[in-house]
């Protein structure tokens, strides 16, 4: 692989994205993309 | 244009002149807005804007995890694939070490036009990712832009000068409604003049209207964060249809080294195994030159449709025009910080917000301590005036 794409925290914990699965990059795509959603939500609501 | 009835986000606008409109949405409660608290609004107004910081703070880190997900998906996508195809070609070609170093060069091409596809896929990969990005901040500016127009509206509503108007809106209201009551029309079309004309004097329309092109601006950056992400099905959408002929027409060409490689264990030993090699793995070379060239044509096809979108965006298309791996990179790395100062600029003008109201939630209360128990509703700034509030005993 000739590129690096560092890690994030998810959860606290650390992930290596370049060491994790294209499945589990696509699971953690879909939970993130769900917790923005959420997030969006919430932060309408407190500026409605 | 539209008139001033309740909108999905529940806010009014700016009510034009000579417009009639229907009363009926107007329902200011004078005893709400006559017993408000100016201390309890600064508080509520802190805690609101603290929560909403941390709730931005989080989206921000959730997108940027979001977006480095997601380069790494399709990247991962893109190279594992070409990778393979590229080393599959290596491998097979290698078996055959009289052909392969007689078509070197023809595998070489094959790899370096392959290798230049990966760069443009993940060129327009990144050119959409970064088009995300740029909507994120967007959608993030609107939202403390938003924000901001509240927090003054709830001050201003606090104060003294509202709650006049409060109280003249009322007042001409219920002499709209008694005169409706009464079947008074000519009563009933000087207050509802009047009525109007109040409206629009409204103090708070001022940040009303803030927020609805707050809410509009939102809307236009959600709109093209979700354009990016279906740009991007699109583009990949295509990109996996070219790599996958590649690889098929790649397999079949290869296949006939595949047979030989059978055979030559079989009977190798009985022929003159070179000679026949040589032959099918020259045929087999001749096949792979083929799907170069096609590569060629898949390379032109992608890139007129990524040079067409570029157009759009003059900047990325100057950038692109002389750009070298290293210089995108640079510049890549340099957009990156931009936005990041973007995001911490906003979080700043949030925290300084948060600062200036717990100033003026201090500055009440050290009057109220002052003053010794006696009901006071003392100064504050609301909106973007300087309010005096009179004593209320």
């Amino acid at each position: 692989m000739d590129k690096k794409h560092g890690t994030i925290i998810v959860d606290g914990k650390i992930v290596d994205l370049d060491k994790t699965s294209i499945e589990e990059l696509k699971k953690l795509e879909n939970k993130l993309e769900n917790e923005i959603d959420e997030l969006r939500k919430e932060i309408d609501e407190l500026i409605k | 244009m539209d008139t001033a009835k309740n909108y999905d986000d529940n806010y009014e606008v700016v009510v034009p002149e000579n417009d009639d409109f229907d009363l009926e949405y107007i329902d200011l409660n004078e005893e709400d807005i006559i017993n408000v608290n100016p201390e309890e609004v600064l508080k509520a107004e802190v805690q609101r804007e603290k929560t909403l910081k941390e709730a931005l703070l989080n989206l921000m880190s959730k997108q940027a995890s979001l977006l480095k997900v997601k380069t790494a998906e399709k990247a991962r996508e893109t190279g594992a694939t070409i990778d393979k195809i590229i080393k599959g070609v290596e491998e097979k070609a290698q078996a055959y070490e009289k052909g392969y170093l007689e078509e070197k060069a023809i595998l070489d091409d094959y790899n370096k036009k392959l290798d230049n596809l990966k760069s443009l896929y993940e060129e327009g990969v990144d050119f959409r990712l970064d088009n995300r990005d740029k909507f994120e901040t967007k959608e993030q500016v609107a939202i403390n832009q938003k924000s901001e127009a509240k927090s003054k509206m709830k001050k201003m509503q606090a104060t003294k000068q509202y709650k006049e108007y409060t109280k003249a809106f009322n007042k001409v209201k219920d002499e709209f409604n008694q005169a409706v009551l009464e079947g008074d029309t000519e009563t009933e079309i000087i207050k509802r003049k009047e009525l109007i004309e109040l409206k629009q004097k409204d103090p708070t329309i001022p940040y009303k209207r803030e927020m609805k092109q707050a809410d509009d601006s939102i809307s236009l950056a959600r709109k093209g964060i979700s354009e990016c992400d279906q740009q991007l099905i699109d583009w990949l959408e295509d990109k996996n249809k070219a790599i996958d002929r590649i690889e098929n027409e790649t397999n079949q060409a290869l296949s006939g080294i595949v047979k030989q490689n059978f055979w030559q264990k079989l009977i190798g030993s009985l022929v003159n195994k070179f000679h026949k090699v040589g032959k099918v793995a020259k045929s087999a070379f001749g096949q792979i030159k083929k799907i170069t060239d096609m590569m060629d044509e898949v390379y032109e096809k992608m890139n007129k449709e990524y040079e067409e979108e570029l157009n759009a965006n003059m900047q990325a298309a100057s950038e692109r025009a002389e750009a070298k791996a290293e210089a995108r990179a640079e510049r890549k790395a340099a957009r990156a910080e931009k936005n990041r100062k973007h995001k911490q600029d906003i979080i700043k003008m949030i925290d300084e917000r948060i600062a200036a109201t717990e100033k003026q939630l201090e500055a009440i209360r050290a009057q109220r301590s002052q003053d010794n128990g006696k009901s006071i509703t003392p100064v504050f700034e609301g909106g973007d005036n300087v309010v005096q509030f009179d004593r209320d005993d």
